[in-house]
C-alpha cells in the first residue's frame, strides 16, 4: 500500500468534488435566496483541501495495486460524502447539526433518499438543487463503480461482468479501458437525464423541478424538492414517466450501451437479468395492485394500479419516491415492500439492493442443490444467458449473502440499542443497506426523529450498501492488512 | 398395490402406528385415577385402533430391504411425520370435542415438531391424560428428530448434513449391526436423560406429575408446559430455572456424542468444534443480555442473570418455554430474541432452526473469501475442526439457507395477507420454521397464545413446523416434479 499515492488521489477526487458546489451557487444567484456564501465556503475549503495533497504527491505514477483499491474506493466515498454536507452544515438557513448534514450528504451521495428534512418546501432553491445534484453525482460514482472497479476487485460475483458482454454482440465489447467505458456511460447517463428532464417538463413540471426530479430518477436515489415528495404534482402522467425512467435506470447501464451502439432493443430481450428484473415488477406491481383494491386501501380499480404500480417499481428498483405513505398500509404491504427493496435492480445499475444477477444466481444454485439431492452424482451447471457460471462467481454471491444477513442483524441490534422499535429499527436497516430511503413506522416519512446515534449507524449502513457490501467488510478483516 | 414389491414406505408408517399405539397406552394409565372415565375409553380405543393398523400394515409389508431408495427415504421421513402429527391430534379432538379441527391439527404438529406453540388456554384444567400426551408427542418427536438426523439425513446430504455422516447413516448397503447399536444407545441416553431430568425437578420442588411431563419437554426441546404462564409457574424457584437451563442445552448437545463419551470413542472431532460454538455463542448471548438488563433496571443481578439465562438458552435451543414476558424487556431485548430463533443449537440433536454448524461454516466460508480477496495468489481452504470442508457442502449450506429464508418470507406474507399485523406475521412464520414456540408481539409473544389466529393462519403454520423440522430441503425434494421421473427410483 502506498500512502501518498492514495493521498493523491482522494485530493483529486475532493479537488474535483469542489467544484460540484458551483452549480448549487449559481442557483442561488438566480433565485437570488441568499444560501450563496455556504457554497462558496464549501467550494474554497474543498479546492484547498484536496489541492495541498494532490499538488504534493502529483508526481506520483505508481501502479495502484488491487489491494489497496479496497482503501481507496471505501475512503473516497466516506471523504467525499463528508466532504459534500459542508454546505449543509454551514448554511444558516437548515440550522443543521453535523450528524444531520452528514446523515443527508451521504444519503445523497449513495442515492439512497432517506431525509432528515421535515420542511423541504421552505429552503432556498440553492439547497433543493444541491440535494438533487448529490444524487446524480453519486449515480455517476456508481457507474464507475460497478461497471469498472468492482468488477476489478472481483466483488460479490461481479467479476460476472467483466468483459463480458451478453449473447451474440460479443464484437462489441465494452471499451475495456475504465476512463474509456466511464465516458461512454456518462453520455448514455447524461442523454437518459436529458430525455428524462424534457419529459417531466412537457408532462408539466417547472423546468428547476423538472432538472431535479431528472437528477434523483435517473440516480435512483429519491429525494425530492417537496416535502410530499411526487404525490406533490398528483399528476398520473409525471407518475407514468418516473416509473418508466426508475426502470431504465435500473437496467444495467452496459445494456443501454449496447442497445444504442446496435440501435436495437434486442440486447435487452435476450438478456435474462433484464427479463428477470422486468417480470420481478410486473409481478409485483400487480400483488400490490390487487392487495390495495381487495383491502379498500385505494378508493378505486385505477387508483388501486397506479398506486400500486408506481409504489412497487419505486421500492422495488430502491428509489425510493413515494405518492402514497405505504408505510401505513395495511396487512403484509407494509412487509411486502420491505422484501421488494431487497433484490433491487440489475447489476451495473444506479439502484440499490442484492441486485437481481446476484438474486437468480442464489434461487438457481438453490435448485440445483434441491435436484442434486435427487440425484447426488448428476452434473448441474448454473446457467445465465447460456453461458455457465463460474463455481468463484457463485461462492462469492453465497459470501455476498452472507454478509447482507450479517450486517442487517448488526445494524437492527445496534439501532434497537439506541431505542428505536423494532419495526423502525428493522426496515430502516434495510432501506440503508439497500439504499432505498424511506422505511416504515418512525423511518416513514423521514428520518428526522431517529437519534443521533440511529443516524450515524444508518449512515454507515447506507455506505456499506452502495460499496457491495465487500469492499467495507474486507477491511474489518486482519488478513487484508497483512503483508 | 402388488404384494410382491417391498415396500418400506408402508412399512414405517405401519411402524409408526405401532410405535404410536404403544406411547398410547402412558395415558391411558394415567386416565386410570381420572374421575372421567371417558378419556380411559378414548385411550384404549385409540390405542387398539393404532395398534390394528400398525399389524396389519406390519404383516403385510414386513419384508427385508435389501436397498432403500432416496425416493423412498424422503418418502419414509415426510409421511411418518405427517402420520405422527394426525395420529397425534387424535386424542385432542376426541378429549376436546368443542375444539375446531384445526387447532387439534396445530397443537399436535406443534407438539410433533418440537416446537411448543399452543392454542390451548386453561391448561392447568385439562385432563392429566391429555397433558402427559402433550408431553408425550413431544418427546417422541424429539427422538424422532435425533435418530433423523443422525441415520437419515447425512445419508440425503441435506444442507450440509452431509458432515456428519456416520456408519449409521450410510443406507447403501444392508443393515449394519453397528448402526443399530448407536440407535439403541442414543434411545438409552434420551431415556436416561428424561429420568435424571425428571428426577432433580422432582425434588427441587415439582410435584411428580408436573416433573415428568416437564422433563419430557425440556430434553426435547419441545417447550409444552402444564400451566398457561408456561415455566413462569415456577419462576420463582431458581434451581428449578437453572435444572431446566441445563437440561435444555443438554436437549441440544449432539446426541453422538454422549455414546461417543460412554464408549470413549477417539471419533469425535466434528462434534467438539460444533459444542464449543454453541456453548461461546450461548455464554455471549446471555452476557449482552444481562449487561443490557442490567443497565436498564435497577432488578437485582441474581435475578437478572437467572431470567436472561433460561429465556435465552430457552430461546437458542428452540425449547420455547418462556419464565416472564420477555416481550417487556424492551425493544433491543426483542430483536435479540427474534435473531435467538435463528441459531438452533447442534446438529443431530432435538433443537430445530438453522443449527450452530451452518452459522461456523457460513463465517468461516466468508473470511475465506475475503482473504483470497485479499491475497488473490493464496490458497485457503475451509477446515471444520481439522477437517477439510467439501465446496459442494459450502454451497449445500447455502442453498438450505436461501430456502430458509425464503419459507418464512413467503408464510409471513400470506400471514399478512390473512391480516396479521407486521411484528406477527413475521415472528409467527420465524417461530414456527425454527420450531421454537412463542412469537413476538402482543398476540403471540410469550404471554399470549395462537388461538386467535385464522384457521388458514395455523394450518400454514403447521406446514411451516413441518419444513423446518424436516430440514426445509426434504420437504421441497418431494415437490420437484424430477424426483418423480423414473430415473430417481
Amino acid at each position: 500500500m502506498n500512502p501518498r499515492l492514495i493521498a493523491k488521489i482522494i485530493g483529486l477526487l475532493l479537488l474535483v468534488s469542489s467544484f460540484m458546489m458551483l452549480p448549487p451557487a449559481l442557483v442561488g444567484l438566480i433565485y437570488q435566496d441568499g444560501d450563496i456564501w455556504p457554497f462558496l465556503e464549501g467550494f474554497v475549503s474543498l479546492a484547498v483541501a484536496g489541492g495541498i495533497p494532490f499538488f504534493m504527491f502529483h508526481n506520483m505514477h505508481a501502479e495502484l495495486k488491487i489491494r489497496s483499491g479496497f482503501l481507496v474506493v471505501g475512503a473516497s466515498w466516506l471523504i467525499v460524502g463528508l466532504a459534500g454536507s459542508l454546505p449543509l452544515f454551514l448554511s444558516e438557513n437548515m440550522n443543521l447539526s453535523l450528524t444531520d448534514a452528514i446523515f443527508e450528504s451521504i444519503s445523497g451521495l449513495t442515492t439512497t433518499g432517506a431525509t432528515i428534512l421535515t420542511d423541504i418546501d421552505g429552503l432556498p432553491h440553492s439547497i433543493k438543487y444541491y440535494r438533487q445534484q448529490l444524487q446524480w453525482f453519486g449515480g455517476m460514482g456508481i457507474i464507475v463503480l460497478a461497471v469498472a472497479v468492482l468488477p476489478m476487485l472481483r466483488i460479490g460475483g461481479m467479476q460476472i461482468f467483466k468483459a463480458e458482454t451478453p449473447g451474440p454482440m460479443k464484437d462489441q465489447k465494452l471499451t475495456p479501458r475504465i476512463t474509456e467505458t466511464a465516458k461512454a456511460l456518462w453520455y448514455i447517463y447524461l442523454g437518459i437525464t436529458i430525455m428524462c428532464t424534457l419529459s417531466f417538463y412537457m408532462a408539466g413540471m417547472n423546468m428547476f423541478d423538472a432538472i431535479c426530479h431528472a437528477f434523483s430518477t435517473i440516480s435512483i436515489g429519491g429525494f425530492s424538492t417537496y416535502d410530499d415528495s411526487i404525490a406533490y404534482f398528483n399528476n398520473s402522467l409525471i407518475e407514468m414517466i418516473a416509473v418508466i425512467f426508475m426502470i431504465i435506470a435500473g437496467i444495467n447501464f452496459a445494456s443501454h450501451f449496447l442497445a444504442w451502439k446496435s440501435a436495437s432493443i434486442k440486447t435487452y430481450l435476450i438478456d435474462t437479468e433484464v427479463k428477470v428484473f422486468i417480470g420481478f415488477l410486473v409481478v409485483a406491481s400487480a400483488f400490490t395492485s390487487i392487495q390495495l383494491y381487495l383491502t379498500e386501501t385505494a378508493d378505486s380499480l385505477y387508483e388501486s394500479i397506479r398506486q400500486g404500480t408506481f409504489q412497487a417499481v419505486s421500492i422495488a428498483t430502491t428509489t425510493g419516491f413515494t405518492t402514497e405513505p405505504f408505510y401505513l398500509w395495511p396487512g403484509s404491504l407494509p412487509l411486502l415492500m420491505m422484501l421488494l427493496c431487497v433484490i433491487g435492480g440489475c447489476a451495473g445499475s444506479t439502484s440499490g439492493g442484492m441486485k437481481v444477477i446476484r438474486a437468480i444466481l442464489l434461487f438457481k444454485m438453490s435448485m440445483r442443490e434441491l435436484y442434486r439431492l435427487i440425484h447426488p452424482h448428476g452434473k448441474y451447471l448454473v446457467k445465465i444467458n447460456g453461458k455457465t457460471v463460474n463455481y468463484r462467481v457463485l461462492d462469492s454471491v453465497s459470501a455476498f449473502f452472507v454478509q447482507f444477513v450479517f450486517l442487517l442483524c448488526v445494524f437492527t441490534l445496534l439501532l434497537t440499542g439506541f431505542g428505536e422499535s423494532i419495526t423502525t429499527a428493522f426496515s430502516a436497516s434495510l432501506a440503508s443497506l439497500t439504499n432505498l430511503g424511506p422505511a416504515l413506522d418512525d423511518a416513514g416519512a423521514h428520518y428526522a426523529n431517529i437519534s443521533d446515534a440511529g443516524k450515524s449507524v444508518l449512515t454507515i449502513a447506507m455506505i456499506f450498501g452502495r460499496l457491495e457490501l465487500f469492499t467495507l467488510f474486507i477491511l474489518l478483516i486482519p488478513a487484508y492488512w497483512e503483508f | 398395490m402388488n404384494q410382491k414389491t417391498p415396500n418400506p414406505v408402508a412399512f414405517f408408517c405401519s411402524f409408526v402406528f405401532l410405535t404410536m399405539s404403544i406411547v398410547q397406552l402412558i395415558p391411558l394409565i394415567i386416565s386410570h385415577y381420572e374421575t372421567d372415565s371417558s378419556d380411559q375409553m378414548i385411550f384404549s380405543l385409540l390405542s387398539s385402533f393404532c395398534m390394528l393398523l400398525g399389524y396389519i400394515g406390519v404383516k403385510n409389508y414386513h419384508q427385508t430391504f435389501t436397498k432403500i431408495s432416496t425416493r423412498q427415504l424422503y418418502l419414509i421421513t415426510l409421511f411418518s411425520w405427517l402420520l405422527l402429527g394426525l395420529i397425534g391430534s387424535l386424542p385432542f379432538i376426541f378429549i376436546l370435542p368443542d375444539l375446531p379441527l384445526c387447532d387439534a391439527l396445530f397443537e399436535s404438529f406443534s407438539g410433533i415438531t418440537t416446537t411448543g406453540s399452543t392454542i390451548l388456554t386453561g391448561i392447568e384444567k385439562l385432563p392429566p391424560s391429555l397433558l402427559i400426551w402433550r408431553g408425550l408427542i413431544q418427546w417422541v418427536g424429539g427422538i424422532g428428530i435425533v435418530v433423523l438426523s443422525i441415520a437419515v439425513l447425512p445419508h440425503l446430504r441435506v444442507g450440509g448434513m452431509k458432515l456428519f455422516a456416520t456408519e449409521s447413516s450410510d443406507w447403501s448397503n444392508k443393515t449394519h449391526p453397528r448402526a443399530n447399536k448407536m440407535i439403541v444407545s442414543i434411545l438409552l441416553i434420551y431415556l436416561a436423560l428424561t429420568l435424571v431430568c425428571a428426577l432433580i425437578y422432582f425434588i427441587a420442588g415439582m410435584g411428580a406429575f408436573d416433573a415428568l411431563v416437564h422433563a419430557m419437554t425440556t430434553v426435547s426441546t419441545g417447550g409444552f408446559a402444564n400451566y398457561d404462564t408456561s415455566f413462569g409457574f415456577f419462576a420463582n424457584n431458581y434451581l428449578l430455572m437453572w435444572t431446566a437451563s441445563i437440561f435444555m442445552i443438554f436437549g441440544a448437545l449432539p446426541f453422538v456424542f454422549y455414546v461417543n463419551m460412554l464408549h470413549q470413542n477417539t471419533r469425535r472431532n466434528v462434534v467438539d468444534s460444533q459444542i464449543k460454538g454453541f456453548i461461546i455463542f450461548l455464554i455471549v448471548a446471555i452476557l449482552t443480555l444481562s449487561i443490557e438488563r442490567l443497565f436498564r433496571s435497577d432488578l437485582p443481578l441474581s435475578e437478572v442473570l437467572t431470567h436472561v439465562s433460561f429465556n435465552v438458552i430457552s430461546v437458542v435451543t428452540t425449547t420455547g418455554f418462556a419464565s416472564t414476558d420477555y416481550t417487556l424487556w424492551g425493544q433491543f431485548a426483542i430483536m435479540f430474541f427474534f435473531y435467538l430463533m435463528f441459531v438452533g443449537g447442534c446438529s443431530g440433536s432435538t433443537s430445530g432452526s438453522v443449527k450452530i454448524f451452518r452459522f461456523q461454516i457460513a463465517f468461516l466460508m466468508l473470511n475465506n473469501q475475503l482473504k483470497r480477496m485479499s491475497h488473490p495468489n493464496g490458497t485457503y481452504v475451509l477446515k471444520y475442526n481439522g477437517q477439510l470442508v467439501n465446496d459442494d457442502i459450502i454451497r449445500s449450506i447455502v442453498a438450505f439457507s436461501m430456502m430458509f429464508a425464503l419459507t418464512i418470507a413467503a408464510i409471513a406474507l400470506i400471514l399478512g395477507l390473512l391480516g396479521l399485523d407486521f411484528t406477527t406475521s413475521l415472528s409467527a412464520a420465524a417461530t414456527a420454521v425454527t420450531n421454537v414456540g412463542p412469537g413476538l408481539g402482543e398476540i403471540i409473544g410469550p404471554a399470549g397464545n395462537f388461538q386467535s389466529l385464522p384457521s388458514a393462519a395455523k394450518l400454514l403454520l403447521c406446514a411451516g413446523m413441518l419444513i423446518g423440522r424436516l430440514e426445509v430441503m426434504t420437504v421441497f425434494v418431494i415437490l420437484t416434479p424430477s424426483i418423480w421421473s423414473r430415473w430417481s427410483r
